[in-house]
Protein backbone atom coordinates (compact mmCIF):
# COMPACT_ATOMS: atom_id res chain seq x y z
CA UNK A 1 0.00 0.00 0.00
CA UNK A 2 1.29 3.50 -1.23
CA UNK A 3 1.59 5.77 1.74
CA UNK A 4 -0.04 9.20 1.69
CA UNK A 5 1.93 11.78 3.54
CA UNK A 6 0.56 14.85 5.84
CA UNK A 7 0.14 17.11 3.15
CA UNK A 8 -1.56 15.07 0.91
CA UNK A 9 -3.53 14.18 3.49
CA UNK A 10 -4.92 17.79 4.14
CA UNK A 11 -4.92 18.18 0.58
CA UNK A 12 -8.26 15.49 0.24
CA UNK A 13 -9.36 16.61 3.00
CA UNK A 14 -9.23 20.21 2.23
CA UNK A 15 -12.65 21.63 0.73
CA UNK A 16 -11.22 23.90 -1.30
CA UNK A 17 -9.50 20.95 -3.06
CA UNK A 18 -11.31 19.49 -6.23
CA UNK A 19 -11.44 15.91 -6.43
CA UNK A 20 -11.95 13.83 -9.23
CA UNK A 21 -12.75 10.39 -9.45
CA UNK A 22 -11.82 8.15 -12.74
CA UNK A 23 -12.91 4.64 -13.02
CA UNK A 24 -13.05 1.69 -15.57
CA UNK A 25 -16.19 -0.61 -16.24
CA UNK A 26 -16.01 -4.16 -17.26
CA UNK A 27 -16.17 -3.11 -21.06
CA UNK A 28 -13.15 -1.17 -20.43
CA UNK A 29 -15.61 2.25 -21.00
CA UNK A 30 -13.84 5.14 -19.02
CA UNK A 31 -15.93 7.37 -16.94
CA UNK A 32 -14.90 10.42 -14.43
CA UNK A 33 -17.00 12.45 -11.82
CA UNK A 34 -16.25 15.14 -9.08
CA UNK A 35 -16.57 13.89 -6.13
CA UNK A 36 -17.80 16.43 -3.20
CA UNK A 37 -15.36 15.09 -0.62
CA UNK A 38 -13.35 12.27 0.55
CA UNK A 39 -10.85 11.37 3.08
CA UNK A 40 -8.26 9.27 4.29
CA UNK A 41 -9.00 6.64 7.35
CA UNK A 42 -6.81 5.69 10.09
CA UNK A 43 -4.78 3.23 8.44
CA UNK A 44 -3.92 5.60 5.67
CA UNK A 45 -6.65 4.35 2.96
CA UNK A 46 -8.86 6.49 1.00
CA UNK A 47 -12.54 7.16 1.73
CA UNK A 48 -14.75 7.56 -0.92
CA UNK A 49 -18.69 8.68 -0.10
CA UNK A 50 -20.68 7.64 -3.10
CA UNK A 51 -24.31 9.14 -3.14
CA UNK A 52 -26.21 7.42 -5.71
CA UNK A 53 -27.20 3.64 -6.44
CA UNK A 54 -27.13 4.23 -9.88
CA UNK A 55 -24.12 6.09 -10.61
CA UNK A 56 -21.30 4.73 -13.15
CA UNK A 57 -18.77 5.34 -10.01
CA UNK A 58 -20.69 3.04 -8.34
CA UNK A 59 -20.40 0.05 -10.55
CA UNK A 60 -17.13 0.83 -11.48
CA UNK A 61 -16.04 0.97 -8.29
CA UNK A 62 -17.74 -2.39 -7.17
CA UNK A 63 -16.06 -4.11 -10.52
CA UNK A 64 -12.38 -2.82 -9.23
CA UNK A 65 -13.00 -4.16 -6.28
CA UNK A 66 -14.11 -7.32 -7.56
CA UNK A 67 -11.62 -7.92 -9.88
CA UNK A 68 -8.58 -5.67 -8.43
CA UNK A 69 -8.36 -3.09 -10.96
CA UNK A 70 -7.52 -0.06 -10.22
CA UNK A 71 -9.25 3.89 -9.90
CA UNK A 72 -7.59 7.02 -9.80
CA UNK A 73 -8.40 10.37 -7.53
CA UNK A 74 -7.28 13.60 -8.69
CA UNK A 75 -6.52 16.33 -6.93
CA UNK A 76 -6.16 19.62 -7.65
CA UNK A 77 -5.47 22.19 -4.46
CA UNK A 78 -6.37 26.05 -4.58
CA UNK A 79 -3.15 26.72 -5.48
CA UNK A 80 -2.91 24.62 -8.45
CA UNK A 81 -1.09 21.69 -7.44
CA UNK A 82 -2.24 18.54 -9.05
CA UNK A 83 -1.91 14.57 -7.45
CA UNK A 84 -2.87 11.63 -8.52
CA UNK A 85 -3.96 8.53 -6.08
CA UNK A 86 -4.58 5.24 -7.94
CA UNK A 87 -5.97 2.54 -5.76
CA UNK A 88 -8.10 -0.71 -5.66
CA UNK A 89 -11.11 -0.58 -3.62
CA UNK A 90 -11.12 -2.80 -0.49
CA UNK A 91 -14.73 -2.48 1.45
CA UNK A 92 -17.32 -0.80 0.30
CA UNK A 93 -19.26 0.26 3.68
CA UNK A 94 -23.08 -0.17 2.79
CA UNK A 95 -24.38 -0.74 6.62
CA UNK A 96 -23.50 -0.30 10.27
CA UNK A 97 -22.41 3.10 12.47
CA UNK A 98 -20.23 4.46 10.25
CA UNK A 99 -22.83 4.41 7.20
CA UNK A 100 -25.25 5.89 9.51
CA UNK A 101 -23.19 8.68 11.04
CA UNK A 102 -22.39 9.47 7.40
CA UNK A 103 -25.19 9.50 6.28
CA UNK A 104 -27.46 11.52 9.31
CA UNK A 105 -24.13 14.09 8.20
CA UNK A 106 -25.20 14.94 5.00
CA UNK A 107 -29.20 14.72 5.13
CA UNK A 108 -28.44 17.29 7.92
CA UNK A 109 -26.53 19.34 5.25
CA UNK A 110 -28.88 18.62 3.14
CA UNK A 111 -32.66 16.28 3.33
CA UNK A 112 -32.11 15.07 -0.12
CA UNK A 113 -29.07 13.59 0.06
CA UNK A 114 -28.42 10.05 -0.19
CA UNK A 115 -25.21 7.49 0.53
CA UNK A 116 -24.88 4.15 -1.19
CA UNK A 117 -21.84 3.87 0.11
CA UNK A 118 -18.59 4.47 2.05
CA UNK A 119 -15.89 2.70 0.11
CA UNK A 120 -12.47 2.58 1.26
CA UNK A 121 -9.47 2.40 -1.84
CA UNK A 122 -5.71 0.90 -0.98
CA UNK A 123 -3.46 3.30 -2.37
CA UNK A 124 -1.63 1.79 -4.89
CA UNK A 125 0.41 4.79 -6.54
CA UNK A 126 0.74 8.57 -5.70
CA UNK A 127 1.91 11.10 -8.73
CA UNK A 128 2.42 14.59 -8.38
CA UNK A 129 0.82 15.85 -11.53
CA UNK A 130 1.11 19.11 -11.47
CA UNK A 131 2.57 20.64 -14.75
CA UNK A 132 5.16 22.63 -13.83
CA UNK A 133 6.47 19.78 -12.02
CA UNK A 134 6.35 17.06 -14.53
CA UNK A 135 8.14 19.59 -17.02
CA UNK A 136 10.69 20.09 -14.88
CA UNK A 137 11.14 16.44 -14.32
CA UNK A 138 10.72 15.59 -18.07
CA UNK A 139 13.80 17.98 -19.08
CA UNK A 140 15.90 16.41 -16.13
CA UNK A 141 14.90 12.80 -17.48
CA UNK A 142 14.79 13.15 -21.13
CA UNK A 143 16.93 16.21 -22.29
CA UNK A 144 16.42 15.56 -25.84
CA UNK A 145 12.75 16.17 -25.78
CA UNK A 146 10.65 19.06 -26.44
CA UNK A 147 10.78 21.92 -28.99
CA UNK A 148 14.26 22.75 -30.44
CA UNK A 149 13.52 26.29 -30.72
CA UNK A 150 13.82 26.48 -26.74
CA UNK A 151 17.28 25.52 -26.69
CA UNK A 152 18.18 28.29 -30.21
CA UNK A 153 20.28 31.15 -29.02
CA UNK A 154 20.44 32.85 -32.36
CA UNK B 1 -25.34 -33.80 19.72
CA UNK B 2 -23.12 -33.28 16.32
CA UNK B 3 -23.50 -32.42 12.42
CA UNK B 4 -24.37 -35.32 10.15
CA UNK B 5 -22.79 -35.10 6.87
CA UNK B 6 -24.88 -37.14 4.18
CA UNK B 7 -22.03 -37.04 1.89
CA UNK B 8 -18.95 -37.99 3.21
CA UNK B 9 -17.05 -38.30 -0.03
CA UNK B 10 -18.60 -34.64 -1.50
CA UNK B 11 -15.18 -33.43 -2.20
CA UNK B 12 -14.08 -36.31 -4.74
CA UNK B 13 -17.51 -35.49 -6.58
CA UNK B 14 -17.04 -32.12 -7.46
CA UNK B 15 -15.28 -29.46 -8.29
CA UNK B 16 -13.61 -27.29 -5.48
CA UNK B 17 -14.25 -23.89 -5.20
CA UNK B 18 -10.86 -23.08 -6.03
CA UNK B 19 -11.50 -24.90 -9.50
CA UNK B 20 -14.78 -22.74 -10.10
CA UNK B 21 -13.11 -19.74 -9.65
CA UNK B 22 -10.70 -20.49 -12.18
CA UNK B 23 -13.22 -21.78 -14.29
CA UNK B 24 -15.01 -18.45 -13.96
CA UNK B 25 -12.68 -15.42 -13.97
CA UNK B 26 -15.35 -13.13 -14.82
CA UNK B 27 -17.25 -13.75 -11.62
CA UNK B 28 -16.42 -12.78 -8.21
CA UNK B 29 -14.59 -14.75 -5.53
CA UNK B 30 -17.45 -12.56 -3.26
CA UNK B 31 -20.54 -14.17 -5.12
CA UNK B 32 -18.91 -17.79 -5.40
CA UNK B 33 -18.01 -18.12 -1.84
CA UNK B 34 -21.44 -16.85 -1.16
CA UNK B 35 -23.32 -19.04 -3.71
CA UNK B 36 -21.00 -22.16 -1.78
CA UNK B 37 -21.92 -20.70 1.91
CA UNK B 38 -25.97 -21.21 1.07
CA UNK B 39 -25.52 -24.16 -0.46
CA UNK B 40 -23.08 -25.82 2.13
CA UNK B 41 -23.81 -23.84 4.83
CA UNK B 42 -21.60 -22.88 7.92
CA UNK B 43 -20.61 -23.12 11.47
CA UNK B 44 -19.11 -21.01 14.27
CA UNK B 45 -16.12 -21.77 15.61
CA UNK B 46 -15.70 -21.33 19.48
CA UNK B 47 -13.59 -18.19 18.71
CA UNK B 48 -16.15 -17.20 16.12
CA UNK B 49 -19.34 -17.54 19.04
CA UNK B 50 -17.27 -15.66 22.00
CA UNK B 51 -17.67 -13.01 19.09
CA UNK B 52 -21.19 -12.43 19.19
CA UNK B 53 -22.47 -9.88 21.25
CA UNK B 54 -26.06 -9.79 21.59
CA UNK B 55 -26.02 -5.97 22.49
CA UNK B 56 -24.41 -5.15 18.89
CA UNK B 57 -24.84 -8.47 16.65
CA UNK B 58 -28.29 -9.74 14.87
CA UNK B 59 -29.43 -12.64 16.49
CA UNK B 60 -32.59 -14.25 17.49
CA UNK B 61 -34.34 -13.58 13.74
CA UNK B 62 -37.70 -15.20 13.20
CA UNK B 63 -38.60 -16.61 10.08
CA UNK B 64 -41.66 -18.46 7.85
CA UNK B 65 -38.95 -21.60 8.87
CA UNK B 66 -39.02 -20.95 12.64
CA UNK B 67 -37.10 -19.42 15.21
CA UNK B 68 -32.98 -18.45 15.57
CA UNK B 69 -31.65 -18.22 18.93
CA UNK B 70 -28.37 -16.21 20.55
CA UNK B 71 -25.94 -18.76 19.83
CA UNK B 72 -25.82 -17.89 16.15
CA UNK B 73 -25.50 -14.82 13.85
CA UNK B 74 -28.58 -14.11 11.42
CA UNK B 75 -25.54 -13.58 8.52
CA UNK B 76 -22.48 -11.92 7.60
CA UNK B 77 -21.73 -9.22 5.62
CA UNK B 78 -17.85 -9.44 3.28
CA UNK B 79 -16.17 -6.63 2.41
CA UNK B 80 -17.71 -5.34 -0.78
CA UNK B 81 -21.25 -5.01 1.02
CA UNK B 82 -22.18 -9.28 -0.16
CA UNK B 83 -24.72 -10.41 2.07
CA UNK B 84 -24.79 -13.89 3.73
CA UNK B 85 -28.55 -14.55 4.01
CA UNK B 86 -28.50 -18.21 4.52
CA UNK B 87 -26.26 -20.92 6.11
CA UNK B 88 -25.95 -20.85 9.48
CA UNK B 89 -26.06 -24.63 10.55
CA UNK B 90 -27.36 -25.72 13.85
CA UNK B 91 -25.16 -27.83 16.20
CA UNK B 92 -27.90 -31.33 14.86
CA UNK B 93 -28.29 -30.61 11.50
CA UNK B 94 -28.46 -32.92 8.93
CA UNK B 95 -26.74 -31.65 5.98
CA UNK B 96 -25.08 -32.58 2.30
CA UNK B 97 -21.72 -31.08 2.50
CA UNK B 98 -19.28 -30.22 5.17
CA UNK B 99 -19.75 -26.78 6.22
CA UNK B 100 -17.72 -23.35 6.17
CA UNK B 101 -16.14 -22.92 9.69
CA UNK B 102 -16.52 -18.96 10.24
CA UNK B 103 -13.09 -18.33 12.30
CA UNK B 104 -11.24 -15.85 14.45
CA UNK B 105 -7.72 -15.33 12.76
CA UNK B 106 -4.36 -14.22 14.34
CA UNK B 107 -5.68 -10.36 13.81
CA UNK B 108 -8.60 -10.83 15.18
CA UNK B 109 -10.58 -10.97 12.56
CA UNK B 110 -14.09 -13.14 11.68
CA UNK B 111 -13.18 -14.93 8.38
CA UNK B 112 -14.62 -18.11 6.38
CA UNK B 113 -12.21 -20.82 6.42
CA UNK B 114 -12.26 -24.38 4.63
CA UNK B 115 -9.56 -27.17 5.52
CA UNK B 116 -8.05 -24.55 7.48
CA UNK B 117 -7.55 -21.96 3.92
CA UNK B 118 -8.86 -18.64 4.28
CA UNK B 119 -11.04 -17.67 1.56
CA UNK B 120 -12.23 -14.04 2.99
CA UNK B 121 -13.18 -11.76 6.14
CA UNK B 122 -16.58 -10.92 7.39
CA UNK B 123 -18.36 -9.20 9.76
CA UNK B 124 -21.59 -10.17 11.56
CA UNK B 125 -24.47 -8.19 10.61
CA UNK B 126 -25.74 -6.14 12.96
CA UNK B 127 -29.20 -5.65 15.36
CA UNK B 128 -31.26 -2.68 14.26
CA UNK B 129 -32.21 -0.24 16.61
CA UNK B 130 -36.05 -1.16 16.94
CA UNK B 131 -35.30 -4.57 17.53
CA UNK B 132 -35.45 -5.64 21.71
CA UNK B 133 -38.67 -3.15 22.23
CA UNK B 134 -41.65 -3.94 22.79
CA UNK B 135 -45.47 -2.34 20.30
CA UNK B 136 -47.78 -0.82 22.48
CA UNK B 137 -50.01 -3.69 22.40
CA UNK B 138 -46.68 -5.86 24.33
CA UNK B 139 -45.52 -7.90 21.09
CA UNK B 140 -41.52 -8.33 20.72
CA UNK B 141 -41.01 -6.19 17.83
CA UNK B 142 -38.40 -8.82 16.57
CA UNK B 143 -41.39 -10.85 16.58
CA UNK B 144 -43.12 -8.70 14.49
CA UNK B 145 -40.41 -7.59 11.19
CA UNK B 146 -36.75 -8.66 10.55
CA UNK B 147 -33.79 -7.32 8.94
CA UNK B 148 -31.60 -8.67 5.80
CA UNK B 149 -29.20 -6.20 4.75
CA UNK B 150 -30.95 -3.08 4.38
CA UNK B 151 -34.57 -4.16 3.93
CA UNK B 152 -37.08 -4.50 7.01
CA UNK B 153 -39.15 -7.16 6.36
CA UNK B 154 -42.60 -9.38 7.75
CA UNK B 155 -43.88 -12.14 7.21
CA UNK B 156 -47.35 -11.38 7.83
CA UNK B 157 -48.88 -14.67 7.94
CA UNK B 158 -46.92 -17.93 8.94
CA UNK B 159 -49.27 -20.93 7.81
CA UNK B 160 -49.88 -22.24 4.53
CA UNK B 161 -52.78 -22.90 3.39
CA UNK B 162 -51.25 -25.65 0.78
CA UNK B 163 -50.38 -27.46 3.50
CA UNK B 164 -54.41 -28.24 4.18
CA UNK B 165 -55.38 -30.64 1.49
CA UNK B 166 -52.20 -33.60 1.67
CA UNK B 167 -49.80 -33.71 -0.94
CA UNK B 168 -50.59 -29.77 -1.72
CA UNK B 169 -47.07 -28.22 -0.29
CA UNK B 170 -44.34 -28.13 -2.26
CA UNK B 171 -41.87 -30.40 -1.58
CA UNK B 172 -38.94 -28.38 -1.23
CA UNK B 173 -41.03 -25.94 1.40
CA UNK B 174 -40.02 -26.20 5.15
CA UNK B 175 -42.36 -23.13 5.49
CA UNK B 176 -45.17 -25.51 5.55
CA UNK B 177 -44.19 -28.09 8.35
CA UNK B 178 -43.13 -25.13 10.46
CA UNK B 179 -46.26 -23.27 9.56
CA UNK B 180 -48.48 -26.95 10.33
CA UNK B 181 -46.50 -27.05 13.96
CA UNK B 182 -47.13 -23.10 15.24
CA UNK B 183 -50.86 -23.74 13.96
CA UNK B 184 -51.09 -26.73 16.10
CA UNK B 185 -49.51 -24.87 18.93
CA UNK B 186 -52.07 -22.27 19.03
CA UNK B 187 -49.38 -19.90 18.32
CA UNK B 188 -50.01 -16.25 17.01
CA UNK B 189 -50.10 -17.00 13.23
CA UNK B 190 -50.77 -13.49 12.13
CA UNK B 191 -48.72 -9.80 12.34
CA UNK B 192 -50.93 -7.31 13.50
CA UNK B 193 -50.96 -4.18 11.36
CA UNK B 194 -51.04 -2.03 13.94
CA UNK B 195 -47.56 -3.94 15.28
CA UNK B 196 -46.19 -3.38 12.09
CA UNK B 197 -47.03 0.08 11.57
CA UNK B 198 -45.51 0.93 15.31
CA UNK B 199 -42.67 -1.72 14.49
CA UNK B 200 -41.93 0.41 11.30
CA UNK B 201 -42.18 3.57 12.67
CA UNK B 202 -39.65 2.97 15.20
CA UNK B 203 -37.10 1.14 12.97
CA UNK B 204 -37.45 3.78 10.72
CA UNK B 205 -35.78 6.11 13.54
CA UNK B 206 -32.43 4.65 12.54
CA UNK B 207 -31.69 7.04 9.49
CA UNK B 208 -29.75 5.31 6.75
CA UNK B 209 -30.29 2.15 7.91
CA UNK B 210 -33.40 0.58 5.42
CA UNK B 211 -33.84 0.74 1.58
CA UNK B 212 -36.64 -1.10 1.20
CA UNK B 213 -39.90 -2.70 2.93
CA UNK B 214 -40.44 -6.26 2.45
CA UNK B 215 -43.72 -7.88 3.13
CA UNK B 216 -44.44 -11.86 2.40
CA UNK B 217 -46.98 -14.56 3.40
CA UNK B 218 -47.71 -18.35 3.50
CA UNK B 219 -50.59 -18.75 0.97
CA UNK B 220 -54.54 -17.83 1.27
CA UNK B 221 -56.51 -19.89 -0.58
CA UNK B 222 -59.73 -18.66 0.40
CA UNK B 223 -62.43 -15.63 -0.49
CA UNK B 224 -65.01 -14.63 -2.59
CA UNK B 225 -62.26 -15.51 -5.60
CA UNK B 226 -59.09 -17.17 -5.10
CA UNK B 227 -56.36 -15.62 -2.71
CA UNK B 228 -58.76 -12.81 -1.71
CA UNK B 229 -57.72 -13.81 1.72
CA UNK B 230 -54.08 -13.39 0.75
CA UNK B 231 -54.91 -9.94 -0.67
CA UNK B 232 -56.69 -8.40 1.91
CA UNK B 233 -54.24 -9.64 4.53
CA UNK B 234 -51.81 -7.97 2.47
CA UNK B 235 -53.87 -5.24 1.76
CA UNK B 236 -54.79 -4.67 5.67
CA UNK B 237 -51.04 -4.19 6.28
CA UNK B 238 -49.61 -1.84 3.53
CA UNK B 239 -52.82 0.71 4.10
CA UNK B 240 -51.95 1.40 7.64
CA UNK B 241 -48.30 1.79 6.39
CA UNK B 242 -49.11 3.83 3.36
CA UNK B 243 -50.07 6.46 6.23
CA UNK B 244 -46.27 6.21 7.38
CA UNK B 245 -45.00 7.85 4.10
CA UNK B 246 -45.41 10.80 1.52
CA UNK B 247 -44.05 9.72 -1.65
CA UNK B 248 -45.35 6.64 -3.38
CA UNK B 249 -45.12 3.78 -4.66
CA UNK B 250 -43.61 2.88 -1.34
CA UNK B 251 -39.97 1.93 -1.14
CA UNK B 252 -41.32 -1.73 -0.69
CA UNK B 253 -41.53 -4.94 -2.07
CA UNK B 254 -44.45 -7.50 -1.84
CA UNK B 255 -44.17 -11.35 -2.25
CA UNK B 256 -47.59 -13.01 -2.77
CA UNK B 257 -49.15 -16.18 -4.48
CA UNK B 258 -49.46 -14.70 -7.89
CA UNK B 259 -53.03 -12.92 -7.90
CA UNK B 260 -54.75 -12.01 -10.91
CA UNK B 261 -54.60 -8.78 -12.74
CA UNK B 262 -57.51 -6.87 -10.67
CA UNK B 263 -56.21 -8.15 -7.05
CA UNK B 264 -53.11 -6.72 -8.41
CA UNK B 265 -54.51 -3.66 -9.60
CA UNK B 266 -55.91 -2.91 -5.77
CA UNK B 267 -52.57 -3.86 -4.47
CA UNK B 268 -51.02 -1.37 -6.64
CA UNK B 269 -53.59 1.53 -6.10
CA UNK B 270 -55.07 0.61 -2.25
CA UNK B 271 -51.88 -0.92 -0.71
CA UNK B 272 -49.43 1.71 -2.65
CA UNK B 273 -46.96 -0.91 -4.17
CA UNK B 274 -44.88 -0.50 -7.09
CA UNK B 275 -43.01 -3.78 -7.24
CA UNK B 276 -44.39 -7.29 -7.22
CA UNK B 277 -43.05 -10.61 -6.64
CA UNK B 278 -44.84 -13.90 -7.05
CA UNK B 279 -42.47 -16.97 -6.88
CA UNK B 280 -42.97 -19.77 -9.62
CA UNK B 281 -39.93 -21.50 -8.08
CA UNK B 282 -39.41 -24.21 -11.23
CA UNK B 283 -39.06 -23.15 -14.55
CA UNK B 284 -40.39 -25.93 -16.35
CA UNK B 285 -44.06 -27.29 -16.50
CA UNK B 286 -43.60 -30.61 -15.93
CA UNK B 287 -41.30 -30.49 -13.32
CA UNK B 288 -43.43 -27.71 -11.66
CA UNK B 289 -46.78 -29.77 -11.87
CA UNK B 290 -44.75 -32.44 -9.47
CA UNK B 291 -42.81 -30.06 -7.19
CA UNK B 292 -45.50 -27.60 -6.72
CA UNK B 293 -48.68 -29.65 -6.95
CA UNK B 294 -50.77 -27.55 -5.01
CA UNK B 295 -49.71 -24.10 -7.01
CA UNK B 296 -50.05 -26.20 -10.20
CA UNK B 297 -53.94 -27.52 -9.73
CA UNK B 298 -54.89 -23.64 -8.08
CA UNK B 299 -53.17 -21.71 -10.53
CA UNK B 300 -51.34 -23.92 -12.51
CA UNK B 301 -47.53 -22.84 -14.71
CA UNK B 302 -48.76 -21.26 -17.54
CA UNK B 303 -51.65 -19.63 -15.15
CA UNK B 304 -48.61 -18.14 -13.17
CA UNK B 305 -47.07 -17.20 -16.06
CA UNK B 306 -49.80 -15.32 -17.25
CA UNK B 307 -50.33 -13.85 -14.15
CA UNK B 308 -46.87 -12.48 -13.82
CA UNK B 309 -46.99 -11.26 -17.41
CA UNK B 310 -50.73 -9.38 -16.34
CA UNK B 311 -48.63 -7.98 -13.29
CA UNK B 312 -46.12 -6.23 -15.65
CA UNK B 313 -48.84 -4.89 -17.62
CA UNK B 314 -50.09 -3.20 -13.94
CA UNK B 315 -46.33 -2.04 -12.55
CA UNK B 316 -44.58 -2.31 -15.47
CA UNK B 317 -41.44 -3.29 -17.18
CA UNK B 318 -38.93 -4.68 -14.64
CA UNK B 319 -40.65 -3.96 -11.56
CA UNK B 320 -42.27 -7.89 -11.66
CA UNK B 321 -39.58 -10.58 -10.21
CA UNK B 322 -40.31 -14.60 -9.82
CA UNK B 323 -37.59 -16.45 -7.84
CA UNK B 324 -36.53 -19.56 -8.66
CA UNK B 325 -34.90 -22.08 -6.77
CA UNK B 326 -32.04 -23.32 -8.28
CA UNK B 327 -31.24 -27.07 -9.04
CA UNK B 328 -34.74 -28.63 -8.29
CA UNK B 329 -34.54 -28.60 -12.04
CA UNK B 330 -32.36 -31.77 -11.37
CA UNK B 331 -34.57 -33.37 -8.51
CA UNK B 332 -34.83 -37.14 -9.05
CA UNK B 333 -36.87 -39.19 -10.76
CA UNK B 334 -38.32 -36.25 -12.94
CA UNK B 335 -35.69 -34.14 -13.10
CA UNK B 336 -33.37 -33.14 -16.29
CA UNK B 337 -30.11 -35.88 -15.66
CA UNK B 338 -27.46 -33.86 -16.23
CA UNK B 339 -26.58 -30.33 -15.03
CA UNK B 340 -26.04 -29.46 -18.74
CA UNK B 341 -29.22 -30.44 -19.50
CA UNK B 342 -31.25 -28.40 -16.70
CA UNK B 343 -29.27 -25.09 -17.07
CA UNK B 344 -29.89 -25.28 -20.85
CA UNK B 345 -33.97 -25.69 -19.77
CA UNK B 346 -33.96 -23.47 -17.16
CA UNK B 347 -32.23 -20.13 -18.88
CA UNK B 348 -34.49 -20.85 -22.18
CA UNK B 349 -37.12 -20.28 -20.10
CA UNK B 350 -36.01 -17.49 -17.78
CA UNK B 351 -35.09 -15.72 -21.12
CA UNK B 352 -39.02 -16.01 -22.56
CA UNK B 353 -40.04 -14.49 -18.89
CA UNK B 354 -37.33 -11.61 -19.50
CA UNK B 355 -38.24 -10.70 -22.96
CA UNK B 356 -41.81 -9.96 -21.43
CA UNK B 357 -40.21 -7.37 -18.77
CA UNK B 358 -40.37 -10.16 -15.98
CA UNK B 359 -37.27 -10.53 -13.73
CA UNK B 360 -36.18 -14.12 -12.84
CA UNK B 361 -33.75 -14.12 -10.21
CA UNK B 362 -31.96 -17.22 -8.46
CA UNK B 363 -31.44 -19.26 -4.75
CA UNK B 364 -29.51 -21.61 -3.66
CA UNK B 365 -31.55 -24.84 -2.66
CA UNK B 366 -30.79 -25.92 0.79
CA UNK B 367 -31.91 -29.24 1.23
CA UNK B 368 -33.85 -29.50 4.46
CA UNK B 369 -34.51 -32.45 6.19
CA UNK B 370 -38.22 -31.41 6.91
CA UNK B 371 -39.29 -31.48 3.78
CA UNK B 372 -40.45 -34.00 1.45
CA UNK B 373 -37.44 -33.45 -0.32
CA UNK B 374 -35.19 -34.24 2.02
CA UNK B 375 -33.06 -37.05 -0.05
CA UNK B 376 -32.58 -34.98 -2.96
CA UNK B 377 -28.41 -33.62 -3.92
CA UNK B 378 -28.73 -30.38 -4.45
CA UNK B 379 -26.30 -29.44 -7.60
CA UNK B 380 -22.56 -28.51 -7.91
CA UNK B 381 -20.63 -24.76 -7.02
CA UNK B 382 -20.65 -24.96 -10.76
CA UNK B 383 -23.96 -25.20 -11.76
CA UNK B 384 -25.41 -22.73 -9.44
CA UNK B 385 -22.38 -20.10 -10.61
CA UNK B 386 -23.35 -20.73 -14.29
CA UNK B 387 -27.35 -20.06 -13.46
CA UNK B 388 -26.44 -16.55 -11.97
CA UNK B 389 -24.14 -15.72 -14.37
CA UNK B 390 -26.91 -16.52 -17.16
CA UNK B 391 -29.54 -14.87 -15.38
CA UNK B 392 -27.67 -12.15 -14.97
CA UNK B 393 -27.02 -11.91 -18.45
CA UNK B 394 -30.61 -12.08 -19.25
CA UNK B 395 -31.54 -8.81 -17.15
CA UNK B 396 -28.73 -7.11 -18.93
CA UNK B 397 -29.66 -8.20 -22.52
CA UNK B 398 -33.25 -7.18 -21.65
CA UNK B 399 -32.43 -4.00 -19.72
CA UNK B 400 -34.38 -4.81 -16.68
CA UNK B 401 -32.37 -3.17 -13.86
CA UNK B 402 -32.52 -5.41 -10.75
CA UNK B 403 -33.01 -2.22 -7.68
CA UNK B 404 -35.48 -4.68 -5.24
CA UNK B 405 -33.71 -8.51 -5.14
CA UNK B 406 -30.44 -7.20 -5.21
CA UNK B 407 -27.65 -7.24 -3.18
CA UNK B 408 -28.38 -4.74 -0.58
CA UNK B 409 -32.28 -5.38 -0.26
CA UNK B 410 -32.62 -8.83 -0.52
CA UNK B 411 -29.09 -10.21 -0.71
CA UNK B 412 -30.80 -13.83 -0.85
CA UNK B 413 -30.02 -14.51 -4.89
CA UNK B 414 -26.53 -14.21 -6.78
CA UNK B 415 -27.81 -12.97 -9.78
CA UNK B 416 -28.81 -9.80 -7.88
CA UNK B 417 -25.23 -9.51 -7.08
CA UNK B 418 -23.81 -10.03 -10.46
CA UNK B 419 -26.03 -7.29 -10.91
CA UNK B 420 -24.31 -4.75 -9.77
CA UNK B 421 -22.42 -4.12 -12.31
CA UNK B 422 -24.67 -4.41 -15.09
CA UNK B 423 -27.15 -1.88 -13.78
CA UNK B 424 -27.92 0.27 -16.12
CA UNK B 425 -28.56 4.21 -16.07
CA UNK B 426 -27.71 7.42 -18.24
CA UNK B 427 -28.98 10.08 -15.52
CA UNK B 428 -27.97 13.29 -16.78
CA UNK B 429 -26.99 11.79 -20.60
CA UNK B 430 -26.92 15.44 -22.85
CA UNK B 431 -25.60 14.39 -25.87
S1 LIG C 1 -46.54 -21.85 -1.63
FE1 LIG C 1 -45.25 -23.65 -1.58
S2 LIG C 1 -43.22 -22.83 -1.00
FE2 LIG C 1 -44.71 -21.26 -0.48
S3 LIG C 1 -45.19 -21.65 1.65
FE3 LIG C 1 -46.73 -22.71 0.44
S4 LIG C 1 -45.96 -24.77 0.19
FE4 LIG C 1 -44.26 -23.50 0.87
Amino acid sequence: MAKLDEKLIALIGSKNTILTLSTVDAKGEVSSTVLPEAGVDEEGRLVLYEQLETSQATRDLTYALWFGKKVALTLLSEIGESFVIKGIPYRDIIVGPAFEEKYRELTAADPESELAGIWIVDPTDIYEDTLTVRRRLEREQFPELGHLDKDFIG
Amino acid sequence: MAIQIKIPDWREREDSIEKVIEHHPDVPIFTILKTDLHRRGYVLSAAARAKIDVNIHHTNGIHLTGESDSTTVEGLVLRDGTLVCNGCVSDDEVVLRDPYLIDVDENDRIVITDQGRIYEEAEFWRKPDYYDKVTSKGTPMWKVANVRGKRIDSELNKYCEFWDTPGDGCKYCGIGVYGVQEKKCGHQLRVDPDDLAETLQEALKQKGRFLQFNATQGSLLGGAKLLDDELELCLDSLVRIKKLFSRFPLKASLVTTALDGQQLERLRDEGGIGIYTANIEVLNKELFQWICPGKARHIGYDGWKGRLEEAVSIFGKGNVYTDIIGGLELATPHGFKTEDEALESVLKEADLLSQKGIQVVDFVWRVYQNTIFKNQVSPSLDYYVRLSQGISALHDAYGLNNYSRDYARSGNQPSGDLDRIRRRSELGKIG
